[in-house]
């Protein structure tokens, strides 16, 4: 509710902001000629000042809270006084007789959005998209179509997305069917920076496979957890470089594209993630089991389990110990492999670097939420506040290697050649949009053992990266 | 209820002014005067009773904060379970300053009817809008209201399953009347989301409810166009058997300055003219737009 306050305060400041480019247009139909003709009468808002003459003091709760309230009053001024309640009841009957009079705000409308993206296998990705509806009302409706200029394909896809929210709980309904390219990362991925990275100097080291077909995805949240049931039908087939230039003219960090395996994947994904009773923690599994019982080309079960505590040790210091484990038995699909390396896992490898059927990371962070740089500002509060994070993590992932289809580390997780570690820093900076909790941060992380070196990457996204979000966070 | 509390608290200065004055003590108040005529350490002293308050041994023990929040979460669900319908007027108001000391300058105002009734109907009405003469925009403000009367903007810290999520303290207690006022502060535990605020909120021991609350933000929820939000205040009132939303009150400044804002927004909400439990017929909110 406090969120819903603050997105209006915001949304008001945008609309009202916005008003200033309509400032000199042609008058249009003001809605205040409707209501009471009178221009608005700021001597009404008198600040309470007036209440000198008050009775002496009561002692009563009333008299308690009034005195808060005059408090509140001083402070806020003519924004606090009473409203004017005359008319009000011949404005209702009016209001009631012609209910067509002041249409009631409609939360349905149409709405436009631009489809931008760049990656090397689509090349430039223009477009565009359209939304109607709200998804806690009839449900939110979305098209997106898009050409890949690269190999000239056309993208797009139709989705209707439908919540019920009830006190203490949510159920989501979500369909979507279309053409996409997708990373091969199926876990998460910051595509917006990956895409600017790839679009400024072609530092895009992700790979990409395309997907046609349709899922469907149903949940209920609760205050502590949330459950929910996917079902996959696509057709999945790998793709190609076709944009070799950037902005910069700098060659290709990784030229080619791991080829996906082509068959139509329809698998079921089971997930689960709850916040553990009594405790800051919170677990998340992640099931997927396709097969030849669901006339799928590919046979495999992929079980992704996470962990992560947000741990407050002060009014600004947080403390994340975040884990996972994972495995893929069956088919070794290389779109359904486990990759180490990006921001999201390990700092000091460039993202999607080493890949396997097997996963194991660990991160240990802590963030500390105040201004560094404010001893050197001169106001108090500045526009760009930015923080400061320490981490040290390790990770490895052993089994089937997708890049060269040999299994690297014969003794799995026991070889101590399969385990990374790291160690760094990182400066973030919070806008509190379009999340409250997404971060931009630039990370300096240096291996801890045998590794390439210092490596400095930015990332956009959530601070409890391994996990999925709440929909209530 | 009165003699309940005044008792052990002259009780207590007695038996701490009794602790620093040395030499034997007849009673209270000849306590507090010895303590104040020799110049030593005086805690406080009671000058209007005439008689002397023979000695209770309190043994009672006082509520703990835990039993204080599970009382606070059962009386905000009662509150909420025990009512059906409600109908009120609501007031939108919005003004700006040039600059932090600058006066308000009115921007605009809604005043709406809003009618609820359990388990998902509502209905807006807009009565009055109003906007400053120099404003000629199109864009309009508009409120809409949830179907939901629980008023999770009053006690959304206090809700079970908020509670993993914040720490709590008692801050204060103020005697008014024949009630007692606790005054709980509550902070999120984790510092990660900065549009979760801290708080006090003012509760009434009689029926535990929040009264009260007053709200802040540690970070600027976004930095970049928000300097902050320097106060929110949220009251309740009291109407029938029902404690109610009265006024939500928000001033935020602005990082910079913002086109026909300036450099502050006041916000406010007020409720009015409420009616409970009235028994609303379901053919008021089949009308256009309402549910």
């Amino acid at each position: 509710m406090i969120r819903t306050v603050l997105a209006a305060l915001l949304a008001v400041t945008l609309a009202v902001a916005a008003r200033a480019d309509a400032q000199d247009a042609p008058a249009t139909p003001d809605t205040s000629a409707r209501t009471a003709p009178a221009t608005p009468d700021t001597s009404a808002y008198t600040a309470p000042a007036a209440r000198a003459d008050a009775p002496a003091p009561d002692t009563t709760l009333g008299g308690y809270l009034r005195t808060l309230a005059d408090s509140s009053d001083a402070y806020f001024g003519a924004i606090a006084a009473p409203t004017d309640t005359a008319g009000l009841d011949s404005a209702r009957i009016e209001a009631l007789e012609h209910p067509r009079m002041w249409p009631p705000f409609s939360p349905n409308r149409l709405s436009y959005f631009p489809v931008l993206a760049f990656n090397r296998v689509d090349g430039p990705v223009l477009g565009g998209g359209v939304g109607y509806g709200r998804a806690t009302r009839m449900g939110h409706f979305e098209g997106r179509l898009a050409t890949a200029t690269g190999p000239n394909l056309t993208l797009g896809r139709l989705s209707y997305e439908k919540r019920l929210v009830r006190p203490g709980s949510t159920w989501g309904f979500r369909a979507l069917g279309g053409r996409r390219t997708m990373t091969m990362d199926r876990d998460p991925v910051d595509a917006e920076l990956s895409a600017l990275r790839a679009f400024l100097n072609g530092a895009d080291r992700k790979h990409y496979l395309r997907r046609d077909g349709v899922e469907a995805r149903i949940f209920r949240e609760g205050g502590a957890h949330r459950l929910g049931l996917a079902y996959r039908d696509m057709l999945e087939s790998p793709r190609t470089t076709t944009a070799t230039w950037n902005l910069f003219d700098r060659p290709l960090l990784v030229p080619g594209n791991l080829a996906a395996w082509t068959g139509r994947a329809r698998e079921i994904e089971f997930e689960a993630l709850a916040r553990v009773p009594h405790t800051p923690a919170v677990v998340q599994l992640l099931h997927v089991n396709s097969g030849r019982g669901l006339s799928s080309t590919f046979d495999y079960r992929r079980t992704l389990v996470s962990g992560a505590i947000d741990v407050g040790l002060s009014r600004s210091i947080s403390w994340l110990p975040q884990a996972e484990l994972g495995r893929l038995d069956g088919d070794p699909v290389p779109q359904q492999s486990f990759y180490l390396g990006g921001p999201s896992r390990l700092r000091s490898l460039g993202g999607e670097s080493l890949g396997g059927a097997r996963i194991a990371f660990a991160r240990s962070e802590w963030l500390y939420l105040r201004d560094i740089l404010g001893f050197a500002r001169r106001q108090g509060r500045s526009a760009m506040p930015i923080h400061l994070g320490v981490f040290a993590a390790t990770g490895a992932v052993w089994g089937r290697d997708p890049y060269t289809g040999v299994t690297p580390h014969a003794d799995g997780w026991r070889d101590g050649a399969s385990w990374r570690s790291e160690a760094g820093f990182s400066l973030l900076y919070q806008p509190g949009l379009p999340q409250p909790t997404d971060f931009v941060r630039i990370h300096f992380a240096w291996p801890l053992g045998p590794g390439d070196g210092s490596r400095i990457s930015m990332s956009f996204g959530r601070a409890m990266d391994l996990l999925r979000p709440f929909e209530r966070d | 209820m009165r003699s309940r509390f005044v008792t052990p608290l002259i009780i207590a200065l007695g038996a701490v002014a009794w602790s620093l004055t040395p030499g034997p003590v007849p009673s209270a108040a000849a306590t507090s005067r010895a303590a104040g005529e020799s110049g030593g350490p005086t805690l406080a002293r009671e000058d209007t009773m005439t008689t002397s308050v023979p000695e209770v041994l309190v043994s009672a023990p006082r509520m703990t904060l835990d039993e204080i929040l599970d009382r606070i979460a059962h009386a905000e669900r009662r509150r909420d379970s025990l009512l059906v319908d409600e109908s009120f007027i609501a007031t939108m108001r919005l003004m700006r300053g040039k600059n932090d000391v600058a006066p308000a300058e009115f921007l605009e105002e809604n005043v709406v009817q809003v009618w609820r009734k359990k388990p998902d109907h509502v209905r807006t009405l807009l009565l009055r809008h109003r906007k400053a003469k120099t404003d000629k925009g199109k864009a309009d403000v508009q409120i809409n209201f949830r179907d939901d009367m629980s008023e999770e903007i009053v006690n959304f810290a206090f809700r079970p399953e908020a509670r993993r999520g914040y720490r709590y303290r008692i801050v204060g207690r103020d005697v008014t009347g024949n009630q007692v006022v606790y005054r709980i502060r509550f902070e999120p535990k984790s510092p990660l989301d900065p549009t979760v605020p801290s708080g006090v909120v003012w509760v009434n021991t009689n029926d535990f409810v929040i009264v009260r609350q007053e709200i802040d933000f540690e970070r600027s929820p976004v930095p970049l166009l928000l300097k902050g939000i320097d106060r929110m205040v949220i009251e309740r009132r009291r109407v029938g058997d029902f404690w109610v939303l009265a006024r939500v009150l928000m001033r935020a400044s602005f990082t910079i300055p913002v086109p026909r804002l300036g450099r502050r927004l006041d916000f406010s909400l007020q409720f009015d003219q409420y009616a409970l439990n009235r028994g609303l017929p379901d053919s008021l909110f089949v009308a256009a737009g309402a549910r």
